[in-house]
């Protein structure tokens, strides 16, 4: 009984979802410039630093926020000179994790190492990340 | 005295099992519970045990307890020597795991596994687990259970042993034989209440019920101190023995012959379905 | 003797006991095996993608399966049990008409209860990381932030999110105990929390609770999503703390009221 007591102002408190567009883009794009980082050594293109790019996410549905597959994020970014903008599909799960999603035609599953020719995994094709989902 | 227990009063629920019980053993004594099934011997026990506790009444038991109520547990995934060091190690003064193992015949088997034993070698560990605590008051609740004959013969020769070194034993019992042959009292309980307490053997001389034929049952009749019955097979009647010793004597000396003189049923048998019916 | 020891000494030697030590000293160890002998990989849980990149991703793939249905039950196996066994074997008599009172054997229960808790959790994690490494070698593992973490600070990383588990599977014990002790069943005392966790689960994903699903006791179980970062974040962690205090504290002072109270029939 006490236990039950001492949730309900908790549940009273925060009622309302955490995963709301204004957390979610933060955390893609954090996790975005990481692995372009990643990304562009293993092409070896050693010159690039990171980026600094604008992330904005939404839902494609009719809700605004809360955990759904329809979260879509896109990424603006100057690379040497050059813009560059995509989109990623994203999958938010209840606790804060989302899975994104990369448009094959930039991001394909694999890319080829410049020096030995082997193919790898691109990073970007695929990649996990988390928000902090606390009160 | 071992035992002091006034006004004991217990209810489960809406199940009264003690309504007011006395019980008093005496210290050194081998003391007998009879009594039907639900009648709160076992929860009579519990609460000596300190298993229970009681809504009303006082009762003091002199220096520790040990014994077991209903089926004795044990733990089947340990051996009988592990099962009771355990025990032991959770006592301040026990007694010898390898001494107690001795006394009950368990010390061949003692280090195979529980799981495997018989319910009358568990019955035995019950028993040893007990005599462990090192009891002045050792509790036995149908300890012959699961015993064979022999079995059975060995516990009574155990008790009669563990009371004769100042042990105070109370045995709660169905098996009226092994009550006869052990306790020297009885606390007979029905219904939550005690009915009669006593030694033994007055017990056994309560009046039962007797069939009687004679060579004159008309006079025989006349001379019986308490009301008789006919009946199609002779006079059926219900005496004390000193009563029915006096009757006897009393139709030889008129010139009555006794020709079959019967009780019913055995004696303890019969005075214990009286006290509780 | 402790009374603790011999406690630990009963569970030693019960079969179930044996049997889940086994499963958490070996399943992490066959799951990378059977993982690196397929060509697919299971994206669908974190670290998942990683898994042959670093063989600090299989103890975090092992750590994101556990929390969500297999860490309830490892407690609750030795926890729900613990009490309830005695009833089952018809010990409790044998162990209250001790020296010892009922508030000692209590204490000691639940101690057992919580080392016996902490060894598996221990052992499962230890298996993991141990597995990792020699499956797939110690190459800086990609956090949750986009950046690799090196191998060194990557393993205080693992080792830090097994060790956050501790706080929810502490309320699991607690919850198993008070079922043991209140149903006097083993089956509820083991099946009852593990119902409970996966009710839990089942409530966070339909995600209709939003910020209170962190009332739950199984969130605390993603507690470590927030460690496993360059910068990391401990907000979940410590909120977790609390919600299992809460649950720990009101599981903990019933059980103990009802075994000291009880008549044991």
């Amino acid at each position: 009984m006490k236990r039950l007591l001492l949730l309900v102002p908790l549940l009273l408190a925060g009622c309302g979802t955490p995963l709301t567009p204004s957390r979610v883009a933060p955390s893609f794009r954090e996790v975005f410039v990481g692995l372009y980082a990643q990304q562009q050594q293993l092409l070896r293109r050693e010159a690039v630093g990171k980026v600094d790019p604008l992330a904005a996410c939404r839902r494609t549905g009719t809700d605004a926020d809360g955990p759904g597959e329809d979260w879509v994020c896109s990424v603006q970014y100057v690379d040497l000179g050059t813009s560059s903008a995509q989109v990623f599909e994203l999958q938010v799960k209840p606790d804060g994790c989302w899975k994104a999603t990369g448009p094959p035609a930039t991001q394909p599953a694999q890319l080829v190492d410049p020096v030995s020719s082997r193919p790898r995994t691109n990073p970007l094709s695929e990649f996990d990340g988390c928000l902090d989902t606390g009160w | 005295m071992a035992v002091e227990a006034r006004g004991l009063r217990k209810a489960f629920g809406d199940v009264t099992a003690l309504d007011g019980l006395d019980l008093v053993v005496a210290a050194g004594s081998v003391h007998g519970l009879l009594g039907p099934n639900g009648a709160g011997k076992t929860t009579l026990l519990r609460v000596l045990l300190g298993l229970v506790s009681l809504d009303e009444g006082r009762c003091e038991v002199d220096g520790t307890v040990g014994g077991f109520v209903e089926a004795p547990g044990s733990w089947p995934y340990l051996t009988g020597r592990q099962n009771l060091q355990v025990l032991s190690a959770m006592d301040d003064d026990p007694g010898d795991v390898g001494e107690v193992l001795d006394r009950v015949g368990l010390a061949d088997r003692a280090d195979t596994k529980v799981g495997g034993w018989s319910l009358g070698m568990r019955q035995r560990l019950g028993i040893a687990a007990g005599l462990l605590r090192r009891p002045q008051l050792l509790v036995l609740d149908e300890p012959a259970n699961g015993l064979d004959p022999l079995g059975a013969r060995q516990l009574r020769d155990l008790i009669r042993v563990l009371a004769s070194q100042g042990l105070t034993v109370l045995l709660c019992s169905h098996d009226l034989t092994e009550v006869d042959a052990v306790c020297s009292d009885v606390t007979v309980v029905s219904r939550g209440r005690d009915v009669w307490r006593g030694p033994v053997s007055q017990l056994k001389a309560r009046p039962g019920r007797c069939l009687l034929t004679t060579s004159d049952d008309a006079r025989a009749r006349l001379l019986a101190p308490v009301p008789l019955d006919d009946t199609e097979v002779g006079l059926s009647f219900v005496a004390d023995t000193a009563a029915v010793d006096r009757f006897v004597l009393a139709l030889a000396n008129e010139g009555v012959a006794v020709r079959t003189l019967e009780r019913e049923a055995l004696p303890l048998e019969q005075a214990l379905v009286e006290l509780v019916s | 003797m402790t009374l603790l020891r011999l406690e630990l000494l009963r569970l030693r030697a019960q079969p179930r006991v044996r049997v889940a030590f086994a499963i958490c000293l070996l399943g992490p160890p066959l799951l990378g095996l059977v993982l690196s002998a397929q060509a697919g990989l299971p994206r669908d849980t974190l670290f998942g993608r990683h898994v042959k990149e670093s063989g600090l991703a299989l103890p975090l793939l092992v750590l994101g399966f556990a929390g969500t249905w297999a860490l309830p039950l490892v407690t609750s196996i030795v926890a729900g049990d613990i009490f309830a066994t005695e009833d089952g074997h018809g010990t409790w008599q044998s162990l209250l008409t001790r020296s010892r009172t009922r508030a000692e054997v209590f204490t000691a229960k639940l101690q057992a209860a919580v080392l016996a808790s902490l060894t598996l959790l221990a052992v499962t994690a230890g298996s993991s990381l141990v597995a990792g490494l020699a499956l797939a070698g110690d190459q800086p593992l990609t956090g949750l932030s986009g950046t690799q973490i090196g191998a060194g600070r990557a393993t205080g990383l693992v080792l830090l999110s097994w060790a956050s588990e501790l706080v929810p599977l502490l309320g699991f014990t607690a919850l198993a105990v008070l079922l043991s002790i209140a149903t006097r069943s083993s089956l509820a005392g083991v099946g009852g929390p593990l119902l409970i966790g996966l009710l839990m689960q089942l409530l966070s994903l339909l995600g209709a609770l939003g910020s209170a699903a962190n009332a739950l006791l199984t969130t605390p179980f993603a507690a470590w999503h927030g460690l496993v970062r360059d910068d990391p974040y401990y907000g979940p962690l410590w909120q977790g703390a609390l919600v299992s205090l809460v649950w720990v504290v009101g599981c903990l002072v019933p059980a103990r009221r009802i075994l000291l109270a009880r008549d044991i029939t």
